[in-house]
């Protein structure tokens, strides 16, 4: 009889814990098995957002250039999980930024840093799909301006991005151009 | 029968309460009081109702501009930086804000229904901090936040304790921007806007249409004095008075749509945690109590030995009732307190009160259960 009890407490630990566990992969005991995949890049374009790149990295001076960028979060979690994405732009004089297509986010513009930081919300699944923000800048000035991409604590620093723009007067691009 | 109580069933009778507690700790209480943390932060944000949209970069002529209009109700300004904030030695990187309308502070994220702790005197340099800034840095009220913009260090004193900010990733401090705080931001910060604003509207879809459709941030407008050429400034000029800047507006109902139906889905599971554990334990101790009955030591203890026809074998019960039902009440009181009193996220004391009430009320009822079980069981015993 005594085995029966111990038995039949053992078996009833058992089966609250595999029923909490749900089929053992959402398991809080196995969370050191969930990983997190990112992928991200920036494109632009110069043809009104026709076409898409990553090639050309220097545009003129006074010409509209579109520039998207794509980012994925594959995790291995049953449960979907929210990840947010930051993208700053430095807030510079020859450079207007407008974040143009996408999901609505204020973006807050650091007063002291003098840059602007967009915060966006990605969902992470195990067939996660690709989120798409298009940011439309005219460039006034000669600038080069660095952007960075810094995902969430979900995910290893690896993944964070950095791109840099050159905005060029059209004469110098000429001048290049013929040189080369 | 003491003695006889003591060597057949005592360290059982201790075990599998113990045992079921344990089990109801780790499997329903802590994920329960999880799930409603995490909920709370999503409803507790959402479904403030003063809360409407968010604008960026309003210029100061313009929130005097945007408050004369019907469909607004009031604005909020704020400034915004992303720096080391010292409490005691504690150094945590923060989103802090600065505004200079704390009068209108109820139709922010620091209204008075996410309050957690206020001071209860008033500070000349008063900051508001949001939970996860307290259980990150061990800030309390009258505590000192330091900063160092520029050159300039400023102090700060906790005025208040809030629910965390989610709004902004890893929380939000908010400080009062008035004298040298003032100053010192100024002094350093090229521009002369704010850095957003929250705006609380009369009428909802006028507000709306009027922000989508007209609303420019006017902050980012600079001056031709800026720029070397005419040709550099019409360009800017010209791209920011033809652009629209709708996508760049936040709709708090809208954002919080999706936030808060996961929210209370969240707050459903947590709910049914709160039943299940009880049930759990209710039938187990049932059938524990049913299996001890069935031994042998027991029944012929009871029927053949000694008290057949006798009064001992309800006393033998009830030894066991009272010490399963005192384990059972006691463990998983202590076990609410714990569990709630260790939670990295913010449940509202009521709510805890409540879950607590409930588990002792629930406990209780599982003792009166076990013993009308034991009850019958000793009748039979008898026979």
């Amino acid at each position: 009889m005594k085995k029966a009890i111990v038995l039949f407490l053992v078996l009833a630990i058992v089966i609250i814990v595999m029923w909490k566990c749900g089929g053992l992969s959402d398991c809080d005991l196995l969370k050191e098995s969930e990983y997190y995949v990112a992928t991200a890049d920036f494109f632009y374009s110069n043809d009104k957002g026709h076409s898409y790149g990553n090639g050309t990295k220097e545009y003129q001076v006074g010409e509209t250039v579109y520039m998207k960028i794509k980012a994925k979060v594959t995790t291995n979690k049953k449960t979907p999980e929210t990840i947010k994405i930051k993208l700053t732009i430095p807030s510079v004089k020859a450079l207007d930024a407008k974040y143009y297509d996408g999901q609505p986010i204020t973006p807050v513009y650091d007063a002291v840093q003098n840059i602007t930081t967009y915060e966006f919300t990605i969902t992470a699944s195990q067939n996660a799909q690709e989120w798409e923000f298009v940011f439309q800048f005219v460039p006034n000035e000669e600038a080069e301006v660095l952007m960075t991409l810094v995902f969430d604590d979900h995910l290893d620093s690896a993944y964070d991005k950095q791109n840099t723009i050159k905005f060029v007067l059209p004469d110098e691009n000429t001048e290049a151009n013929e040189v080369e | 029968m003491f003695k006889y109580w003591l060597k057949n069933r005592f360290l059982l009778d201790i075990l599998a309460p113990v045992a079921l507690v344990v089990i109801a700790a780790f499997v329903f209480v802590a994920p329960m009081f999880g799930d409603l943390g995490e909920a709370r932060l999503d409803i507790s944000l959402y479904e403030n109702e003063k809360l409407n949209f968010d604008v960026p970069s309003p210029s100061y002529d313009q929130v005097s501009q945007l408050e004369n209009e019907s469909f607004i109700t009031s604005v909020f300004p704020y400034f915004y930086t992303k720096t080391n904030l010292s409490v005691d030695g504690k150094t945590r990187e923060t989103n802090l804000f600065f505004s200079d309308a704390f009068d209108k502070l109820e139709q922010t994220m620091y209204c008075k229904s996410r309050v957690i702790e206020t001071a209860d005197q008033s500070y000349s340099n008063p900051v508001l901090v949001d939970y996860q800034f307290v259980q990150d840095t061990g800030a309390r009220i009258g505590s000192t936040v330091s900063v160092t913009l520029g050159s300039s260090r400023i102090d700060f004193q906790v005025s208040g304790i809030y629910e965390t900010n989610i709004y902004y990733d890893g929380g939000a401090v908010m400080a009062k921007w008035e004298g040298a705080q003032k100053d010192a931001v100024m002094a350093i910060s090229p521009r002369t806007a704010y850095s957003g604003a929250y705006i609380q509207a009369t009428d909802y879809q006028q507000c709306k249409n009027y922000l989508e459709t007209q609303y420019k941030p006017y902050g980012r407008l600079k001056d031709r004095s800026e720029f070397a050429t005419q040709e550099a400034y019409d360009i800017h000029y010209n791209a920011f008075m033809s652009s629209n800047y709708a996508n760049e507006i936040t709709d708090f109902s809208v954002r919080g749509q999706e936030s808060l139906s996961k929210a209370k889905a969240k707050e459903n599971s947590a709910n049914l945690y709160t039943i299940i554990p009880y049930i759990v334990i209710a039938v187990i101790l049932i059938m524990y109590n049913l299996l001890m009955w069935l031994r042998k030591s027991e029944r012929c203890y009871f029927s053949k030995r000694k008290v057949s026809g006798g009064g001992n074998a309800v006393v033998y019960y009830l030894f066991s009732i009272f010490v399963q039902a005192a384990l059972i009440i006691g463990g998983m009181t202590i076990v609410n307190l714990v569990v709630s009193s260790n939670m990295t996220l913010y449940v509202p004391s009521a709510i805890i009160v409540s879950k607590s009430s409930i588990s002792i009320l629930a406990t209780a009822l599982i003792s009166i259960v076990v013993a009308v079980e034991n009850m019958i069981l000793a009748h039979k015993a008898r026979k």
